[in-house]
């Protein structure tokens, strides 16, 4: 079975590249064939902003990789069975190919989702592709099907500011998968009418402007959001339902509202505001599910911090590292770690769910 | 014409929009549709924008930072999820912007401060972007070809010729222990070749014998010389990495207007791993050719040493097998100096630098003997001998007249340097004139370049290149006594005087770091990129538009040339190169010149 699980992070130096290498060890371990791409740039030794020294990507002989072909090149991991898969980066062609050594690699693989999806398609049954974050980006990693989160003292040195993002962030990641892929479906189950809304929510006024363009003779039941979805435009949405109860259901039956999937929800805004988002939706007796769902499978929470200096350059530092987490882990319920600090048991113990 | 594309432009910055604008001038003169996005808009805003317009490409700028990374990468995302890709394609630009960086990012292509609008341009009609990779020559030049070493002065000429003569009859006649050392190590070398190790054995002890100090003591016990320590495994195998990956380097373009010229830079940190480092680095910023610094005991040492070595102070000891560590660094098209000018190794130097594959040499006898204390009887026949075997090598040499920062005027300087350089000829040498391009302290004193620090520079190469038709490569560096601590004085003073000499006729031209001339510590990399950069951008700033200096300059020239004159004529009365140096006639004490004293008394006649 092939199991694909994407480190994102919620800022640059929340420790995505440690969380990928614990992650690659247990695989491997484990008997797994390895294949790891990212979906930025990664595995140099100094930072491309901070100038700042970073950990290596190592990977063990006979692991898959897909990169640029001239970073495979370079690679003292001896590359072999080069091929290409189609995708282009501004590195230029990507190219899978097989360690023949252990070694260490730069990584920079394809940039967005469809092309991810491409690029997994070289991984054999079996495998484990692990999918390297950038930055706090996430999009493409709705071509995995679980998630490891990396966040810490570089996204904030306040453990329970931290705490409040990745709180929003599990909630989000929780909703539940629609029970019937077709919205149309769910909608004639309930009895009633699907209200679909392409190219996402995420100006001011777009969710006003929305509701202002609805068919008011029409009753709808499913409210199916496409795209990226910002939660003050959802906002705005839920305001004005407050007060045209009509513009639904008049019967106030239980009405279901669909996003695509979690990643959407957390591309625009600011991300706290979406416990505010579920929890109105739920005082209004709605409910909300998403068309594909991931596995959330945790946070790793990583103490190092970095503050810029007046002569521009950058310093690193961090915070004490079991009083960050232990703070954190007061303040929210999502399963928390910092593997450097308690090992990687933790971590190993999410990835065994997936064993 | 290609197909024409949309591209939409949005300057994700508060002002800053030139650079799209003239992208957007470019798009539009070849035949694409450009629409400029108002400054400061939100990645969603841009978004819902691209979702109207459903362009081909975005192109998004910005100055980069760590907060405004996050922001890229959101726009990234936010296009990505919106469903823009991969139908169209996400650039990014920005004046810290590479490559790798617009991949760490994801966008498709980044262009940074080297990328010419043309490279976005080509990159939206889907053409190879080469043009935002610097190259660098990959074919040696012949720095001497077309000099024809002829006197355009022929009173100069006549008494240059007379003191010439005079100093390889005198050489002719003499020998040294430096010589036979150059012999014993050309003949150690081809027995190792040819593995008749007995042979080596035998020979390296007659060579021991002949050295002196630390360095015998190393070939009789094996004990290292004072802060000496051989290479490390993992350095050779660092120097062969270098080696393997340099060819996969990438040049900043906007330095290939340093191809055009020749500019040298000095190395020699100590160490051949950090030396084959500083190379490559100056190289891929432009440096046409570099230079191997020795230890100063190196010169005052009888004998070098063998194998692998690193120096904890300044200067990379000379053996055969750290100049092969250095040269792998090298490209192809690099030009590479050895110097064995000043001491008590020059002809076994010149025989390493030519068995190294160097393509230059330096051989000076004036200022090794006046200014770096070497006896001067002993550097004038060991320096004749070397300029013989740089001939018999084929390898260009320059007469350097440093002698000049002792306080030498510099008509003395040019007088010594004319006539070595002209010995050299005789024996069928090629040598540079290498002028100091510097606030002489002869100037100083006499208040010669208060005004400006053009004329007198301009009014030696004149003076020179109106006596003979030779090179001139100024140096070594240029700049001395000119530059500070600070990084910024130090690489505008060294961009001045590069650009001042190449605008002046010079064929090549030595830069210091900005940190050499006040170095309180090691030389670093970014201070070498400093004045390399200072010296790119002085002549893309100067161009054809050229330095004038004042009216003064013909007058300083004039003069210089009847200085230099006189100089010579007393030379030839005294009719005794060597004596003339002891004598005080080429710089004496009250100039600051002291002959030295290293290798005195170690010249013998020849056994007949």
């Amino acid at each position: 079975m092939r199991v694909v699980i994407g480190v994102a992070g919620t800022a640059k130096n929340t420790g995505k590249t440690t969380t990928l290498l614990a992650i690659t060890k247990f695989f491997h371990s484990k008997g797994k064939n390895i294949f790891l791409t990212s979906i930025g740039y990664d595995g140099e030794d100094f930072d491309n902003i901070t100038g700042l020294p970073k950990p290596r990507i190592f990977v063990p002989a006979g692991a898959m990789a897909a990169s640029a072909l001239s970073l495979l090149e370079s690679s003292d991991a001896e590359f072999k069975d080069l091929k290409y898969t189609g995708v282009n980066c501004a590195l230029g062609p990507v190219f899978v190919g097989i360690a023949g050594t252990s070694g260490k690699v730069v990584l920079a693989g394809p940039t967005n989702a469809a092309d991810l999806v491409s690029v997994i398609d070289f991984s054999p049954e079996n495998s484990a592709v692990l999918l390297d974050g950038a930055f706090s980006r996430l999009s493409p990693m709705v071509a995995a099907d679980s998630l490891v989160l990396a966040t810490g003292a570089a996204r904030n040195e306040d453990p329970r500011k931290v705490a409040r993002e990745i709180n929003a962030i599990y909630r989000v990641m929780s909703l539940p998968e629609v029970p019937h892929q077709n919205c149309g479906d769910q909608a004639v189950a309930v009895g009633g009418e699907v209200l679909r809304i392409s190219g996402g929510l995420f100006l001011p006024g777009q969710g006003r402007k929305m509701l202002r363009d609805l068919d008011l003779s029409r009753t709808y039941k499913v409210l199916h959001v496409e795209g990226i979805v910002n939660p003050s435009v959802f906002l705005e949405v839920l305001d004005a339902l407050g007060v045209s109860k009509h513009i639904l259901s008049e019967s106030r039956s239980p009405v279901l509202f669909v996003f695509d999937h979690p990643i959407m929800l957390l591309l625009s805004g600011n991300v706290i505001l979406w416990e505010r988002v579920l929890d109105q939706i739920s005082r209004m007796g709605f409910a909300v599910c998403v068309r594909k769902s991931i596995n959330f499978l945790g946070v790793t929470i990583n103490p190092y911090t970095l503050s810029q200096l007046e002569n521009g350059k950058y310093e690193a530092g961090q915070v004490e590292p079991r009083e960050f987490l232990d703070e954190v882990r007061k303040h929210t319920q999502a399963p928390c770690t910092d593997i450097v600090l308690e090992g990687p048991h933790i971590l190993y113990s999410w990835l065994e769910t997936l064993m | 014409m290609n197909e024409p594309k949309k591209v939409l432009l949005a300057p994700l910055d508060p002002v800053h929009d030139v650079g799209l604008k003239l992208i957007r001038k470019k798009l539009m003169d070849r035949g694409h549709e450009a629409v400029l996005l108002p400054p400061d808009l939100t990645p969603e805003e841009i978004v819902s924008r691209a979702l109207e317009e459903k362009p081909d490409f975005i192109m998004v700028s910005r100055a980069l930072s760590y907060g405004t990374s996050e922001l890229l990468a959101k726009f990234v995302d936010l296009c990505d999820a919106a469903g823009l890709r991969p139908r169209t394609k996400l650039v990014v630009g920005g004046l810290s912007m590479r490559p790798e960086m617009a991949q760490e990012l994801g966008f498709d292509a980044g262009f940074g401060p080297d990328a010419p609008a043309e490279a976005a341009v080509d990159y939206v009609e889907g053409k190879e972007i080469v043009s935002i990779v610097g190259t660098r020559p990959r074919s040696k030049v012949d720095l001497t070809q077309g000099y024809t070493y002829e006197f355009s002065d022929k009173e100069i000429g006549d008494l240059c010729i007379q003191a010439a003569k005079q100093l390889l009859d005198w050489a002719e006649e003499r020998t040294s222990p430096g010589i036979r050392r150059a012999q014993l190590r050309l003949e150690m070398e081809e027995a190792r070749s040819k593995g008749r190790s007995e042979d080596v054995d035998n020979l390296r002890a007659e060579y021991a014998k002949i050295c002196s100090g630390e360095v015998k003591q190393w070939y009789q016990t094996g004990e290292p010389v004072s802060h000496t320590r051989p290479l490390t495994r993992k350095e050779l195998k660092e120097i062969e990495l270098l080696s393997e990956k340099k060819d996969h380097m990438q040049f900043p373009v906007s330095q290939d207007i340093l191809n055009d010229y020749n500019v040298f830079i000095q190395y020699g940190t100590g160490c051949p791993e950090m030396d084959a480092y500083h190379s490559i680095v100056s190289i891929a910023w432009g440096a046409r050719g570099v230079v191997h610094f020795d230890p100063s005991w190196g010169a005052r040492t009888e004998g070098l040493l063998e194998q692998a070595w690193s120096h904890e102070h300044d200067g990379t000891v000379i053996t055969l097998d750290n100049l092969n560590l250095i040269k792998k660094a090298l490209l192809p098209g690099t030009l590479w100096q050895v110097r064995a000018h000043r001491g008590l190794n020059t002809p076994e130097t010149v025989v390493l630098a030519h068995l190294a594959g160097a393509d230059l040499t330096k051989i000076n006898m004036v200022y090794g003997s006046l200014g770096a204390g070497t006896d001067p009887e002993r550097l004038v026949v060991d320096g004749v001998e070397s300029m013989k075997l740089a001939a018999r090598y084929n390898l260009p040499y320059d007469v350097v007249t440093n002698e000049e920062l002792c306080g030498v005027p510099a008509a003395k300087a040019f007088a010594g340097m004319l006539v070595v350089a002209t010995a050299g000829v005789l024996l069928g040498g090629r040598p540079f004139l290498q002028p100091l391009f510097a606030h002489s302290p002869e100037a100083i004193i006499a208040g010669t370049m208060d005004d400006n620090f053009i004329d007198f520079n301009v009014a030696k190469m004149k003076v020179l290149s109106s006596i003979i038709d030779a090179p001139i490569w100024p140096g070594a560096p240029v700049g001395f006594l000119t530059q500070s601590q600070d990084r910024c004085q130090s690489s505008v003073m060294t961009a001045l005087h590069a650009a001042l000499a190449l605008d002046s006729g010079a064929i090549a031209v030595t830069i210091a770091s900005s940190d050499e001339a006040y170095a309180g510590g090691p030389i670093t990399v970014p201070a070498r990129i400093d004045t390399l950069k200072a010296t790119a951008a002085a002549l893309r700033f100067f161009g054809k538009g050229g330095i004038s200096p004042t009216a003064e300059v013909d007058k300083m020239a004039c003069d210089l040339r009847n200085d230099i004159l006189d100089v010579l004529n007393k030379l030839v009365a005294r009719g005794d190169f060597v004596a003339s140096l002891y004598e005080g006639i080429l710089g004496d004490r009250e100039d600051g010149a002291y002959p030295g004293r290293a290798g005195r008394g170690t010249v013998t006649l020849k056994k007949v």
